[in-house]
């Protein structure tokens, strides 16, 4: 009955069953080998694609700071705002409390409120269903971001609005030094200044985030997340010394605006023994902060060219001025240097030998040069018998001449290129352009004359300075450079600036002779006298060269118009007025050069557009820098003093204050003390001739006034004859060498002629040299 | 002369070494497993009087050790899988290995009873257990829960069942009965009409209705399985050939010509052929699957690393865990499952070749083949090399009644590996 487990057939249909199934799990295995092995890198590279999120994370850029620390350029924060249209979509699809459209229309108000954007613009931008991100307006600020953020709060908007905080430049005194430090373009990258020549520095590493992210885009584990840090850039540390690049920039644009430059001024400050650039700057200049709107300047001339605002020419002449306004003059742009390389061709002269301090030479106005005849002195009346030195202070045009054929053009040409000014300077500013100059074998006897005086030849601010500095160092040559060193954000330093070997090229001797017959001319009646500074001992040159290419047109009376004018009357070379300053001369610290291109108002020349500013410039940054100032006997007997407030005082305790201060008194009225005083307190005056009234009486300083006298033009004993004789006191603006020479003239006065003013108040009066001497 | 009564007459033909020792019966009289398993099992006598089987032996420890090796495997993958998912979902990490855990616990409950009742026990229950299912099943359209659209679970109050699976279990044991039943006339080749309506017609319409209860679901790929185990049951049963093969011919043209033909099938069709064209809508979980295996690599990305169950892959736990796997454990991990799988049925097989009789032999055919089918297609759908559709990988998908139902299987199996013939 019974029957077997398995029928007889089980066995074979099982084996076929299991054959069946083999072939299934290899045929499945080879699926696995095709997906797994021959094709993983391209599933690999799909999964990795669509699963991670690769955020670079900016790194900050390094700051920028001057040589004392002080913070020149950061970073700051600022907010792009955009709309997530989808988001808001779906979320008005979900949202009970808002239909289609109308929470895109809530945040589009919201948006026109704060910050001002055109309310359809944001409507269109929030009907891109499609689109997550849609920039409504960059550079918000914080402030306005934290209302937005309250805004999206209030309202659930999260993920609708959003935003999004980006890191931004940001120069801490907007056009302070601005050629110096450039800027950064939309991609953060610097562009012009120490920004672009140190911009790997500056720039850092950028980080890598990467995030995975799952199907839904939402944050997957940690452990998911790669994070390779971004390494925050270098901090600079510049030679810039804040406060006198403030310093230079308000005299350059005294300067500009006394001198109306057409071709604008630049100046540049420089330590005489590293070469560190302490200040430079151009004037005009712009802001850091936005460095594409025009200056003023630039805005009047863009605005006077007469084209059409949205005309190709307008758009060619604005971007034309950009450029511009963003050159550093000081480096890009050659001159003739005129006078101020007779200090190059001196100090050749005096290391060969080739003459001596005492050499006497005569000047008839002119010198013969083979191959052009005469060649004129810029005092065409020519300044008689002088010795080397005076010729030197005096600029005369053939002492210079006559000096450099004794040097002859071999060695001079020696000079002319150890000095540097065949080659750039190689400074740490983008841009820097080398000299225009003659190749040696060209330079025949006219070239070389005109060289000694500083013409026919162009050199670059900077390169001129920096020749100029040799002699102030002890006849080393520097590289100028801005950078001094770098540091990491926790105050260590990365590297410092690293001189090279610095070439010599002056013998001391040479140096101390050559800055004592400068200094001498600034005290006495040189040249450059307007770059005198009182209480320090400064050595100058002023250099005033034409350009020979382009002229000045004026009218009978002087004013300027334009070539085509029917008043042209006569037409004048466009000058370069320029002085170099080295103080203290006993002990040289910092060289100035100022550059005044194209000066159309005034004296054009260069003891009058730019030695004042020198003078000005240095008498408040040699206090700055910490020199001591020694002062002549003549100059402490003409000390100002301040006087304090002396109203309540009894009469005897004023005077005998007054006294002590070597100044003078005078009573008015009938009393024992004081009711009011003129000058009031805080005043400053001249120990020289400073009175103090002191109204004890029924009368005040307001009923008891004088009328201002006239003082413009007038010399110094003039004028302080006049002041006083008015009753009134003199300050004198500045500190200048009035006696020098045939006398500086009153430029200014301030309050102005005829004004009634209290008895005693101070007067201030500024003086200078302007009879046109170079 | 009284012959012990207990003695059967024909047990001196026996082999002597089939003789169990008395000092042994007893012991296990004694022991508590013993006394269980007499509760809920035949009568020793019943079982000698048919004189079909062998003393009872110990369980099969290969296959249990298979089993177990499985389901460990499948487990930690539920776990890595389920990993996001949970948190995604059920702001819970947890959540989805912890049911399976409970499943897991129930699901030994049900193996260890399935273990201890005798294999005669489903003999004789077969046909109650299948009508049950039937009426189960025929129930669901009309108390079931709905999920997904589609209407395939009932509920218990404190959890859901899907009958179509406990329907699998039924409809081998069914048949199984059948063949066991009536297996001199199916196997009686001679009587061509008589074994093809006994062994062919008679247990395909069997089949084909409880087919249909599946397809009311809308449950294509369980009526597949469905109807693949019954072919495989019946065709170890003895079920003429010809006609099987007939029939699988005539079916696969048909397949072909209607999904040529029909709109819908075509578009399913197209998806398999590029699902790259459908990266959103259709095509998006075969390509995701297909990321997965391929950036597993040889060594795959490691365990708990994918990247790929990130909501990438749509409930990775399910249908798609074997991506997982490819991912996280690479070519290695994926060959092994699929040996392990191997080794399953290469056990499951000897076991039904060594059953003690046909009904038996056929429940375990049925039930290996079952996971080997369902292994198979699961592996076959995720590498995209059928056109897709929802089949769970056994031991390792996620799901409470087809791990429980399965680990029943495995105790049925377990139950009958006591009673397999000894090797000679």
């Amino acid at each position: 009955m019974a029957h077997p487990a398995q029928h007889s057939g089980m066995h074979k249909r099982t084996i076929a069953f299991v054959v069946v199934l083999v072939l299934i799990w290899v045929y499945l295995i080879s699926q696995l080998v095709r997906l797994q092995i021959a094709d993983y890198d391209y599933y690999q590279q799909i999964v990795l694609n669509q699963l991670t999120v690769e955020n670079t994370t900016t790194p900050d850029r390094g700051k920028i700071y001057d040589t004392n620390m002080n913070l020149l350029a950061t970073n700051t924060t600022v907010y792009r705002v955009f709309i997530a249209p989808q988001d808001i979509m779906e979320f008005e699809n979900e949202s009970e409390d808002y239909g289609t459209g109308e929470a895109a229309a809530k945040i589009a108000e919201e948006l026109v409120a704060v910050l001002g954007v055109d309310y359809n613009t944001v409507i269109e931008k929030s009907q891109k269903y499609n689109r997550r991100d849609e920039t409504i307006k960059k550079n918000v600020d914080p402030d306005t971001a934290a209302i937005l953020r309250a805004f999206i709060q209030e309202n659930g908007f999260t993920g609708l609005l959003n935003l999004s905080a980006e890191s931004k430049r940001y120069y801490c005194y907007g056009d302070l030094a601005c050629h110096v430090l450039g800027f950064t373009n939309s991609d953060g990258n610097g562009v012009y200044g120490v920004e672009a020549t140190y911009n790997d520095y500056l720039k850092g590493t950028s980080g890598k985030y990467i995030t995975a992210r799952n199907a839904l885009q939402e944050d997957m584990p940690f452990k998911y997340e790669s994070y390779v840090g971004a390494e925050n850039g270098a901090n600079l540390v510049t030679t810039i010394d804040m406060r006198l690049q403030y310093e230079l920039e308000n005299q350059l644009q005294a300067a500009y605006d006394s001198a109306q430059a057409d071709e604008r001024v630049c100046g540049i400050v420089m330590d005489v023994n590293t070469g560190g650039i302490l200040a430079m700057a151009v004037v005009p200049g712009f802001d850091c902060n936005s460095p594409y709107e025009l200056a003023e300047e630039y805005l009047t001339e863009l605005a006077e060219s007469g084209y059409a605002e949205d005309s190709d020419e307008y758009a060619k002449l604005r971007s034309s001025l950009m450029y511009q306004m963003w050159n550093n003059k000081c480096i890009t742009e050659t001159y003739e240097p005129g006078s101020t390389f007779k200090i190059i061709t001196a100090s050749i002269a005096l290391e060969e030998d080739a003459v001596q301090v005492d050499d006497e030479f005569y000047c008839p106005g002119y010198h013969y040069v083979e191959g052009w005849g005469d060649i004129k002195c810029h005092k065409t009346a020519g300044h008689g018998k002088v010795t080397f030195a005076r010729g030197l202070q005096q600029s005369c045009n053939p002492t210079m001449m006559e000096t450099i054929e004794r040097i002859g053009r071999e060695t001079f040409y020696k000079y002319f290129e150890a000095f540097g000014y065949t080659s750039r300077t190689g400074i740490d500013l983008p841009g820097e352009t080398s000299g225009v100059y003659h190749a040696m074998k060209n330079m025949n006897a006219v070239e070389l004359a005109t060289y000694s005086f500083g013409q026919t030849f162009k050199t670059t601010p900077l390169q001129q300075l920096t020749a100029i500095c040799t002699v102030a160092n002890g006849g080393y040559l520097v590289t100028p450079h801005v950078l001094k060193e770098m540091v990491d954000d926790d105050g260590n330093v990365i590297s410092t600036y690293q001189d090279e070997d610095k070439l010599q090229i002056l013998s001391e001797e040479t140096c101390d002779t050559l800055l004592g017959i400068l200094a001498e001319g600034v005290a006495t009646d040189g040249g450059a006298r307007n770059a005198y500074v009182k209480g320090y001992s400064v050595a100058a040159k002023t250099g005033t060269s034409q350009k020979r290419d382009k002229y000045v047109y004026y009218d009978a009376e002087g004013n300027v118009v334009s070539a085509d004018d029917e008043w042209v009357s006569y037409e004048q070379p466009f000058r370069i007025g320029s002085c170099v300053g080295i103080a203290p001369a006993e002990d040289p610290q910092i060289a100035v050069l100022i550059m005044v291109d194209e000066p159309t108002v005034g004296g054009s020349y260069g003891s009058i557009v730019a030695a004042p500013y020198i003078s000005k410039f240095l008498s408040a940054a040699l206090p700055y820098l910490g020199v001591e100032p020694h002062y002549t006997e003549e100059e402490l007997s003409k000390m100002d003093v301040a006087i304090t407030d002396l109203t309540g005082m009894s009469t005897d305790d004023a005077t005998l204050y007054i006294t002590n201060r070597k100044l003078q008194w005078q009573i008015i009225g009938n009393g024992t003390k004081v009711l009011a005083q003129s000058p009031a307190g805080g005043s400053r005056l001249s120990t020289e001739n400073g009175v103090v009234y002191l109204y004890v009486g029924d009368e005040l300083p307001e009923t008891d006034t004088v009328t201002v006298p006239d003082v413009m033009g007038k010399t110094a004993t003039a004028c302080n004859k006049a002041i006083v004789n008015a009753k009134l006191n003199i300050k004198v603006e500045g500190s200048v060498n009035v006696d020098g020479g045939s006398g500086a003239l009153v430029i200014s006065q301030s309050p102005a002629a005829g004004t009634e003013v209290p008895r005693g108040t101070v007067v201030t009066v500024e003086f200078r040299h302007t009879d046109m001497t170079d | 002369m009284t012959a012990p009564t207990r003695v059967p007459a024909q047990a001196p033909a026996r082999a002597p070494s089939r003789n169990v020792p008395a000092a042994r019966k007893k012991k296990k009289k004694g022991s508590f497993w013993g006394y269980w398993m007499r509760a809920f099992s035949v009568d020793q006598t019943v079982l000698e009087q048919r004189d079909l089987v062998r003393e009872q032996g110990s369980y099969d420890y290969v296959f249990l050790i298979i089993v177990l090796v499985l389901l460990a495997f499948g487990t930690i993958m539920v776990y890595s899988s389920s990993y996001a998912y949970s948190m995604n979902k059920y702001n819970d990490s947890y959540y989805i290995i912890f049911r399976q855990f409970i499943f897991i616990v129930v699901g030994f409950f049900g193996m260890g009873f399935a273990m201890w009742f005798r294999p005669e026990w489903y003999k004789r229950f077969a046909l109650v257990i299948y009508i049950i299912c039937f009426l189960v099943l025929a129930l669901v359209p009309i108390i079931g829960v709905e999920h997904k659209g589609a209407k395939r679970w009932i509920s218990l109050g404190f959890t859901e069942v899907q009958p179509s699976e406990f329907m699998k279990l039924g409809l081998v044991l069914l048949l199984a009965w059948y063949f066991d039943r009536y297996y001199e006339r199916i196997t009686d080749y001679k009587h061509f009409w008589r074994s093809s309506f006994f062994g062919v017609f008679f247990p395909i319409l069997m089949i084909g209705v409880t087919c249909v209860l599946v397809i009311i679901e809308k449950h294509l790929s369980g009526t597949i399985i469905m109807f693949l185990i019954g072919i495989i049951v019946i065709f170890a049963g003895g079920a003429m050939i010809r006609w099987l093969v007939g029939f699988g011919t005539v079916g696969m043209v048909g397949l072909f010509l209607v999904s040529i033909f029909t709109d819908y099938t075509k578009r399913r069709i197209d998806i398999w052929q590029h699902p790259e064209a459908y990266p959103q809508d259709g095509g998006w979980q075969t390509l995701q699957g297909l990321y997965a295996i391929g950036s597993g690599g040889f060594f795959g990305v490691g365990l708990g690393e994918s990247r790929q169950k990130h909501m990438y892959v749509s409930e990775p736990q399910n249908d798609y865990i074997f991506t997982i796997v490819c991912e996280e454990l690479g070519f290695l991990g994926a060959v092994a499952v699929i040996l392990l799988f191997a080794a399953f049925v290469w056990r499951g097989f000897q076991i039904a070749m060594k059953a003690p009789d046909t009904f038996s032999s056929l429940v375990v055919m049925g039930i290996v083949g079952k996971v080997a089918v369902q292994s198979a297609l699961n592996i076959a759908v995720v590498t995209n090399s059928i056109p897709p559709t929802g089949i769970s990988l056994p031991f390792f998908s996620y799901g409470g009644s087809s791990l429980v139902i399965l680990m029943i299987e495995m105790g049925i199996v377990l139950s009958i590996s006591r009673f397999s013939k000894q090797q000679k």
